[in-house]
């Protein structure tokens, strides 16, 4: 009987001792570590500045541009400039290369070959 | 098709050329391609590229400013006119008054480039002015 109860007891220890073991491994173990959350900076589109093609600084500079060219003319209509005349592809390429670098915005270029 | 689809190659060549500071801006239906390089043939590979699509450069869709620039004083430019002599003028303006000429193919020194149309040289005769960069090769 003694045995018995002593076996039991010992049995209920074991058993304790599992299920406190069992407890302990599948509790959740909390790690406190701090996140910082950064925003990321706002990325702007970049604007390209264009100039008024009737500024007397910018009338200058396509009379500059179309000094070597007099076939070739120049006017302004609705705020958009207008090249016309005729032109070789290499003259062309050369007054489309000084025009482009005023940033007049949209240019007209009715040349007649 | 977009613009930046359209030319692409253009932006491409500028790429290859190592063209620095490139921008590429669809802006209002115009494709702005800019930047600078130190030099010519660099600039000129990527006008080469346009006019692979525009061959009469008349397309209003792009805008290309690639600028010769950075340059040190005394360096050596060649002057790169279709024929006639470069004219070396007081001011820089075409309205400024003639101080020299130079002969194309002759070998110039370039004093400042003070802005992207007009760069101060001096010839091998020591006449000095202000000169339209568009004809002036480094």
């Amino acid at each position: 009987m003694k045995k018995t109860f002593k076996i039991a007891a010992l049995s209920l220890l074991m058993a304790a001792a599992v299920v406190s073991c069992k407890k302990k491994a599948t509790e959740p173990v909390s790690v406190e570590t701090p996140v910082e959350v950064v925003e990321p900076a706002p990325v702007e589109p970049i604007q390209v500045e264009t100039v008024s093609a009737v500024s007397p600084e910018v009338v200058q500079k396509v009379n500059d541009a179309l000094k070597d060219f007099p076939n070739v003319k120049a006017e302004v209509v609705n705020d958009e400039l207008t090249i016309t005349g005729k032109v070789t592809p290499d003259q062309a390429r050369a007054i489309k290369m000084s025009i482009d670098a005023l940033k007049v915005g949209k240019v007209n270029y009715n040349y007649t070959n | 098709m977009t613009l930046s689809n359209k030319y692409a190659s253009v932006v491409a060549a500028a790429q290859s050329a190592g063209i620095n500071n490139l921008q590429v801006v669809e802006q209002d239906g115009i494709l702005y391609v800019s930047g600078t390089t130190a030099y010519n043939k660099s600039k000129d590979a990527v006008w080469d590229a346009l006019g692979l699509i525009d061959p009469n450069f008349s397309a209003s869709d792009i805008n290309v400013d690639v600028q010769v620039a950075g340059l040190v004083p005394g360096t050596t430019l060649v002057v790169a006119t279709e024929s006639s002599n470069l004219n070396i003028r007081r001011e820089p303006s075409t309205e400024g008054s003639i101080v020299g000429k130079a002969a194309k193919g002759e070998v110039v020194t370039l004093v400042e480039q003070t802005s992207d149309e007009w760069w101060i040289i001096r010839t091998k005769d020591g006449e000095e002015g202000y000169a339209y960069a568009r004809y002036l090769r480094a």
